[in-house]
């Protein structure tokens, strides 16, 4: 499943900067972060507050990109350039995605982070 | 290399540390520009890698134009990071100070890229700094040495203390005194506009135009008279305003000349800070200012000298305006009336301690002990104790031909004849001087001029309350007297005994280069402390008749109220009087007047007055103009002191 989410030459790139603690400190750093902000993301939805919307999508942008949820980050940056062209109609739509590909990469990061030494 | 890192998201937080750590930089990582603002003032970063968009109230952006707004601001390389793309985006970017930018999410081989770039830049910046603080410090040695002169320390009737506190940079603040004498002595003082080396260049050309100006005027006259304050300013305008005005720099400057015979002050100013004076007689403090333009506002300027008059104990102080525009915390100015005030408070002191009451006074007003401009002040006291200035004086210019050194004899013959009755010269010692300025002079003719007969010498007699002098001024070779070996006295040399009888004849021989350029040889006689000031009277006594030697050679015009006030207490108590004029040698109509009105005196108490001791050619003067008909000669002290015994 992470083939699919989760680039793997950027997880690549992480070992390759710190090795295997440093690549497990960035993946634990996300999954204790990255769920605030979709949290974030899908009330200030559901209440229209776009800018809160904007600000954790564009938290989650920088973060999931960090850790090559390639998918995750497309979407965070589709979201932050709707609403910074105030045109948010498709934005819960584009949020209900988010949350549905967060919850996968949150389980393959998940499952990577276990097969870590 | 330390390098601040201000990012909210924390796992780009932890890649940037992570990568910068592994290029073996330190790092410290905050969240909010808040935090990081606090960070950076205290120590020094010099990569700083910030987001663009942060959580709290302060962005990147606006971070970065405070970290460049402090004065160690420009020492750190800043790298912004952005998901911002567009054209403009990255506009504003530089234009709040950063030096490259990021695109966010983060490419690690493009970080990678910039970090090299950066490091590249801070070592370039670190060079920078190193050599402008290298040359900052080479141009503050040449500021001080070149546009800093010293105050003189030998002036014994003018104290003089300055003081210069320079700023971070160097700039062009200049001041210079130039002693022409013990009674002259010309102070400027001035500010070029702006900082830097290039203000500095300006100060030190200026200053060195003055002293061009000035020693082209005294050239000119050959060194017989001080170029006037408003000739060497006028001089040194036609030089360089033109040139300021090219430049579009421009100068304020005080040209002032303490005259201590004069008991002047003699002021130009040029735009400049006002100078205060203290006048100790009043007890009161005036600002002085003048009507003219800076030094390169205008090509054409009219300058016209203003004289303050000045007093024994009286103070100036000439500042820069780094000290009156010292600002405090509350950003207010120390200001004129400040400045004044201490100078007011500190009348009765010193220069060198006013001086370092207004150092510790501004750095205490201040905000710290480094300054933003220059401070320089100069403080000047004419100083409490006596000017010695000399009783009066005489010259004479004669040309550098042996033939002419009889003019210079019979010069020191007549200044000697009238000023006997101060300086009381015998004969054997008049004829020692005369021997001695003989020798000086025709050695100057024949060594220092190499026997070229159309140069100048210019000979100046000058008596003091204790002491008379010769000066012979010449533009020749300087001369050592240390390189002559004494004469031989058996024979076996013929050279060296001129400079032997100088040094028998007289009390004081010296030989120095005066402030003019000329050569001098000083030649000084003292004055014995019985005849030094007012003269005793010689008087003797024969039972109830007085005698008094008069010891004037001469009794002219100059003489007679000197005569009168040392003779008319005498007649006043003494009923018989004899005048011994044995000395006298020269009498004018005002001399015969001042003997008579001696005469009118005494008969008013009925006493009597006599004359002896005139010699025959003084006999047939006095005959001339019928004294014989008013007062009895005699040719001997004894004839007239018996003669009251015969009535």
């Amino acid at each position: 499943m992470n083939d699919i989410v989760i680039d793997n030459s950027a997880l690549e790139r992480l070992r390759k900067i710190g090795g295997e603690s440093f690549l497990k400190q960035m993946i634990d750093l996300f999954l204790s972060d990255a769920a605030a902000k979709q949290e974030a993301a899908v009330n200030g939805c559901k209440e229209e507050d776009w800018d809160s919307v904007e600000q954790a999508v564009h938290s989650l942008k920088s973060s999931s990109g960090n850790v090559g949820a390639v998918e995750l980050q497309e979407l965070s940056d589709e979201i932050e350039s709707l609403i910074r062209q105030e045109d948010p109609e498709k934005v819960p739509d584009l949020v209900n995605q988010l949350s549905s590909v967060f919850k996968i990469v949150i389980e393959s990061l998940k499952e990577i982070r276990e097969g870590l030494i | 290399m330390k390098t601040l890192i201000v990012e909210d998201e924390p796992t780009t937080r932890l890649l940037l540390a992570a990568i910068v750590h592994s290029r073996g930089f330190e790092s410290t990582a905050c969240e909010t520009a808040e935090e990081a603002w606090d960070i950076y003032q205290s120590d020094t970063y010099p990569l700083v890698i910030l987001d663009w968009l942060l959580a709290g109230g302060m962005d990147g952006l606006e971070l970065c134009r405070k970290i460049r707004k402090l004065p160690q601001g420009d020492r750190s390389v800043i790298l912004v990071i952005t998901s911002r793309n567009k054209a403009e985006d990255l506009q504003a970017v530089l234009e709040a100070g950063a030096d490259d930018y990021l695109a966010k999410p983060i490419d690690v081989g493009f970080l990678e890229i910039r970090l090299t770039i950066a490091e590249r830049q801070i070592k370039q910046l670190l060079a920078r700094k190193e050599a402008e603080a290298a040359l900052a410090q080479t141009a503050g040695k040449i500021q001080q040495s070149v546009l800093l002169g010293q105050p003189p320390k030998e002036m014994s009737a003018v104290d003089i203390e300055a003081l210069t506190i320079p700023s971070q940079e160097v700039d062009g603040d200049f001041y210079d005194f130039i002693k022409h004498d013990e009674w002259n002595l010309d102070i400027i003082v001035g500010d070029v506009m702006g900082k830097g080396i290039a203000a500095a260049l300006l100060g030190a050309a200026i200053k060195s135009q003055f002293l061009r100006a000035i020693s082209q005027l005294v050239y000119a006259t050959e060194g017989r008279s001080l170029p006037p304050v408003e000739r060497i300013v006028s001089v040194v305008h036609d030089e360089m305003a033109s040139q300021l005005i090219r430049l579009e720099s421009f100068a304020t400057y005080c040209y002032a000349r303490v005259k201590l015979e004069k008991r002047v002050l003699e002021f130009i100013d040029c735009g400049h800070t006002k100078t205060i004076h203290y006048r100790r007689n009043s007890d009161d403090l005036e600002l002085l200012q003048g009507n003219n333009m800076p030094l390169g506002f205008s090509e054409y300027e009219l300058y016209e000298q203003v004289e303050v008059p000045i007093g024994i104990g009286d103070l100036f102080c000439f500042y820069s305006d780094g000290v009156t525009e010292t600002r405090n915390f509350d950003d207010e100015l120390f200001g004129e009336e400040r400045l004044a005030d201490l100078v007011r408070i500190h009348k009765d002191r010193e220069p060198d301690e006013i001086v370092s009451e207004i150092k510790k006074a501004v750095i205490e007003f201040g905000v710290d002990e480094k300054f933003a401009d220059d401070l320089t002040c100069v403080v000047i006291k004419i100083s409490s104790t006596e000017i010695i200035a000399p009783i009066t004086r005489a010259d004479v210019e004669i040309k550098s031909n042996l033939k002419d050194l009889v003019r210079i004899r019979e010069f020191v013959h007549r200044f000697c004849l009238d000023n006997q009755r101060r300086i009381r010269i015998t004969d054997e010692n008049l004829t020692h001087l005369e021997l001695a300025v003989h020798e000086t002079a025709s050695n100057v003719i024949r060594h220092a001029y190499n026997n070229k007969d159309d140069r100048l010498i210019q000979v100046r007699g000058s008596v003091y309350p204790d002491k008379f002098t010769i000066e012979l001024f010449h533009t020749g070779k300087s001369f050592n007297p240390e390189s002559v070996i004494a004469p031989s006295f058996d024979g076996s040399r013929d050279g060296g005994f001129g400079l032997y009888i100088i040094s028998q004849c007289m009390d004081e021989v010296k030989y120095y280069q005066d402030n003019l350029g000329r050569q001098v040889i000083l030649l000084g006689m003292n004055i014995k402390d019985d005849v030094a000031g007012e003269i005793d009277l010689d008087i003797d006594e024969f039972g109830d008749v007085v005698v008094l030697n008069l010891p004037f050679i001469s009794l002219d015009a100059s003489d007679v109220a000197d005569f009168k006030l040392m003779i008319h207490p005498v007649l006043q108590v003494r009923k018989k009087v004899v005048f011994n004029l044995e000395n006298m040698k020269f009498i004018d109509s005002s001399g015969f007047g001042a003997l008579i009105s001696c005469l009118k005196l005494i008969k008013r108490n009925n006493g009597e007055l006599k004359i002896c001791g005139l010699t025959k050619p003084g006999r047939a003067i006095f005959n001339m103009v019928n004294m014989d008909r008013m007062f009895d000669y005699y040719d001997s002290v004894n004839d007239a002191v018996r003669s009251f015994s015969k009535n």
